[in-house]
């Protein structure tokens, strides 16, 4: 093995990634074999053995102030979480990059149109739009992934319409229109493979940023049906506990932290792999 | 001496007032208090809420007073007396009396605020229908007012010690306006409002010349903070001195912050979740019976309280005329609530909603506790919280709520009358569904007679025929926690939240 194989080695598995997936699978699975940690289901309630500390009474995790084993309610909360970080981010994908290839591709009045359409969406701050939003329809988990999904399909369509314009004035494009390929032929065999990388990256950063809305939306009680477990719920319930039971807001919160750290580094490790203008910083890292 | 003259004067200077010292020993130092919730209306006609009745009865008097020990006493009025077979009642008025802008208090002050309680502007409001047994208010001298009753109204003494009924200066009124007197009202009370930013802080000054004698505080500022951490933070802080609303689950916080202690009061106020009967399957009695029996109501008190609240049977606390001690609550008996949904054939996982605040930390636990009980007997329940303005102002008097929600009543005349009527009369502002003939029957019979003993038997009666027909959910009558810094003294805590603090000075 000479030197540059080393290094090339060396360049794609990083800290980034090993720690980033060791976190992420940490998470991932526990929230797919929830039901295996916690085969009570994550509603048992024990009025009685409120607020025990963790350890006590089999309770590896502590007990919240229903009583309920917050051991059993981090995966099934984790489902709930990644569940809109991953419905959100492919609804607001597969409409953004939509709509991002037929702006560029047609250009024109329809790009005019989308385009501006996109603008307004981008004036509005989220969390005002949000609040809004959910005050008009109501909370609840599908209206929470709706709005992110509203909000989000700019960020994919400004992308991937910027990319577009630059491919179809290609060369390699040219060509193949001159060859008489078809128009979906031209956008979905030559252009999205090229520009679906920094959309990934962007994808990847964004399960993690609506993990983060999620918990904040559900802590101002805007997001999720308390019952839920949902670990925005769960450290909103114990936000009045911080001083006298650590116990029922910090696991939930280490919950939120492991994953989003673990998406972050992903992300992170994907940009400078995958992303055209980063190629050769990966040596920095 | 010296020493308090020098902070006076340092205060004094920063505060910009430019008060004159010679005017000393006069009201010193400033207090901070901190409520849960702005009423966004400082008019008393305007509103119902316990918020405003801490603040608001530092600024108004009315012409009946009620003071902490929940006895009426004279307030503006000296005395008054039945006249006519009852139809009439005539008030002595206190001479000498000041409004806070320098306006005389007399005759033609109440004469004014009672025309325009009973008036379009009062019919904007939630307190009009208080107050409809007055016909109208004659002047007969400048300190003598007649009440013309078109009806009996067996609790009007106690009604005229309410927020609707506190006198306000005319002159002033006309003066600036409504709009202008929602935010800076004048009254007679000992505060005098200067400042008041939306959802953020009220300011009160000391009024020197009040007829009670003068305020020991400068300064009062009200700060609204709807998040009980935070609240609780400030008084560890050191920046309030005076907290409303502590949760049960952070009473140990506020026990342990050295320079500050809890101060539980038990209260008038009760606490239920009321069945909306519009929607099925809760226009079936045995299902709403069967939620009850579901739910174990006094382990929730136990635990989630901690013991700060005792079970009820009625809408009512034990002070309430009308409280029967022989009435008690339905039990809790699981296997009774299985039986009951069956016989209604309610399919196991019928799904319920229970709706409440999202700002009320203490009743989100209630909330998860209570759906757990009904879990247990095979429901499927969703929790849904909405911003507490639009709660009460458009989702349940608009009849939008789910098949349960949260309630609370202060019960302020002290009287089941009050709650019954505007709680169980049909088409009532908080009762936009249910009606039923022997509770309206049973509401005019009592209404119908000043003889106490009669009302206090039919309101009994009633009580049994509401927790019968289990329109509700009575879940316990509160203890509020509030916290205080010590170097507050002369408070007298309050069980109806209407914090009066002209006695009250700071170190």
């Amino acid at each position: 093995m000479n030197d540059r194989q080393t290094s090339r080695i060396r360049r794609r598995i990083n800290f980034d990634l090993v720690f980033g997936l060791l976190l992420l699978s940490v998470s991932l699975f526990s929230a797919l074999f929830a039901s295996l940690i916690a085969p009570l289901g994550s509603d048992a309630m024990n009025l009685a053995d409120r607020l025990k500390p963790p350890g006590v009474d089999g309770h590896l995790f502590g007990t919240d102030a229903i009583g309920r084993d917050i051991l059993a309610r981090i995966p099934h909360g984790g489902q709930i979480s990644l569940t809109v970080g991953f419905v959100s981010v492919a609804v607001s994908l597969v409409v953004g990059v939509g709509i991002g290839l037929l702006a560029g591709f047609y250009r024109g009045v329809l790009d005019v149109v989308l385009m501006r359409i996109a603008d307004v969406q981008l004036s509005f701050p989220f969390i005002l739009l949000a609040i809004t939003v959910i005050a008009v329809i109501g909370p609840g988990l599908w209206k929470l992934i709706f709005v992110m999904a509203l909000t989000q399909w700019v960020q994919y369509a400004r992308m991937v319409r910027g990319q577009v314009l630059s491919l179809r004035e290609q060369d390699a494009v040219q060509a193949t229109r001159a060859l008489g390929a078809s128009d979906a032929r031209i956008v979905l065999r030559h252009m999205l493979p090229n520009l679906i990388g920094p959309v990934i990256v962007l994808a990847t950063l964004n399960v993690a940023n609506n993990i983060l809305l999620e918990s904040g939306l559900t802590f101002l009680g805007l997001g999720i049906d308390p019952l839920i477990p949902s670990w925005g719920g769960m450290l909103a319930d114990g936000r009045n506990y911080m001083q006298t039971a650590w116990w029922v807001a910090t696991f939930p919160g280490l919950a939120i932290t492991v994953t989003v750290l673990g998406f972050n580094l992903l992300g992170d490790w994907l940009r400078d792999r995958l992303d055209p203008l980063d190629q050769g910083r990966g040596h920095e890292s | 001496m010296k020493a308090g003259i020098k902070l006076f004067s340092v205060l004094a200077l920063t505060l910009g007032l430019g008060v004159a010292l010679s005017q000393s020993p006069g009201p010193t130092g400033k207090l901070v208090i901190a409520q849960t919730q702005d009423p966004h209306s400082w008019d008393p006609i305007d509103t119902f809420l316990l918020s405003w009745g801490m603040v608001g009865s530092n600024i108004f008097d009315g012409l009946v007073d009620r003071g902490p020990d929940l006895k009426i006493k004279p307030g503006l009025a000296e005395r008054w007396v039945f006249l006519k077979n009852n139809s009439v009642i005539r008030f002595t008025l206190r001479k000498g009396v000041k409004f806070q802008n320098g306006e005389d208090f007399d005759a033609s002050a109440v004469k004014f605020t009672f025309d325009r309680l009973l008036g379009d502007e009062g019919a904007k409001g939630p307190q009009q229908a208080n107050y409809t047994a007055i016909k109208d208010v004659k002047v007969v001298s400048k300190y003598i007012v007649e009440f013309n009753m078109s009806r009996p109204d067996p609790v009007i003494i106690t009604k005229l010690a309410g927020y609707g009924a506190k006198i306000i200066p005319p002159k002033y009124y006309k003066e600036v306006g409504d709009e202008k007197f929602n935010n800076l009202p004048v009254g007679t009370g000992p505060f005098r409002p200067t400042e008041y930013v939306k959802d953020d802080h009220l300011t009160l000054e000391a009024f020197t010349g009040y007829w009670g004698g003068s305020p020991k505080v400068k300064t009062i500022t009200y700060r609204f903070i709807p998040e009980a951490s935070t609240r609780v933070a400030e008084l560890q802080a050191g920046r309030a001195d005076i907290v409303q609303g502590v949760p049960v689950s952070l009473a140990s916080v506020v026990k342990g912050i050295g320079d500050a202690e809890l101060v539980p009061v038990g209260t008038t106020t009760v606490t239920e979740l009321r069945f909306n009967t519009s929607m099925k399957p809760m226009d079936d009695v045995r299902v709403r019976r069967a939620m009850i029996y579901a739910v174990d109501r006094d382990t929730i008190i136990k635990t989630i309280l901690q013991g700060y609240g005792k079970p009820i049977a009625s809408f009512q606390g034990e002070i309430s005329w009308g409280f029967d001690p022989k009435l008690k609550p339905l039990p809790y008996d699981p296997a009774k609530a299985k039986a009951l949904l069956a016989e209604a054939k309610v399919p196991s996982g019928t799904e319920v909603e229970i709706d409440f605040t999202d700002t009320d930390v203490q009743f989100r636990e209630v909330a998860q506790g209570i759906a757990g009980y009904l879990q247990a007997v095979g429901l499927k329940v969703n929790l849904k919280t909405f911003e507490q303005n639009t709660y009460f102002s458009d989702i349940i008097p608009k009849n939008k709520t789910g098949h349960m929600y949260n309630f609370g009543w202060g019960g302020w005349t002290l009287d089941f009358d009050n709650t019954a009527y505007l709680l169980y009369h049909k088409d009532e502002y908080w009762n936009p569904v249910f009606s039923d003939p022997k509770v309206e029957a049973l509401l005019e019979k009592e209404r119908g007679t000043y003889n106490q003993k009669a009302r206090q038997k039919s309101m009994q009666e009633l009580a049994r025929y509401l927790q019968e027909i289990a329109i509700e959910m009575p879940l316990y009558q509160g203890v509020n926690l509030w916290g205080m810094n010590k170097r507050v003294s002369g408070w007298v805590v309050p069980p109806d939240d209407r914090n009066r603090l002209v006695n009250v000075s700071v170190k």
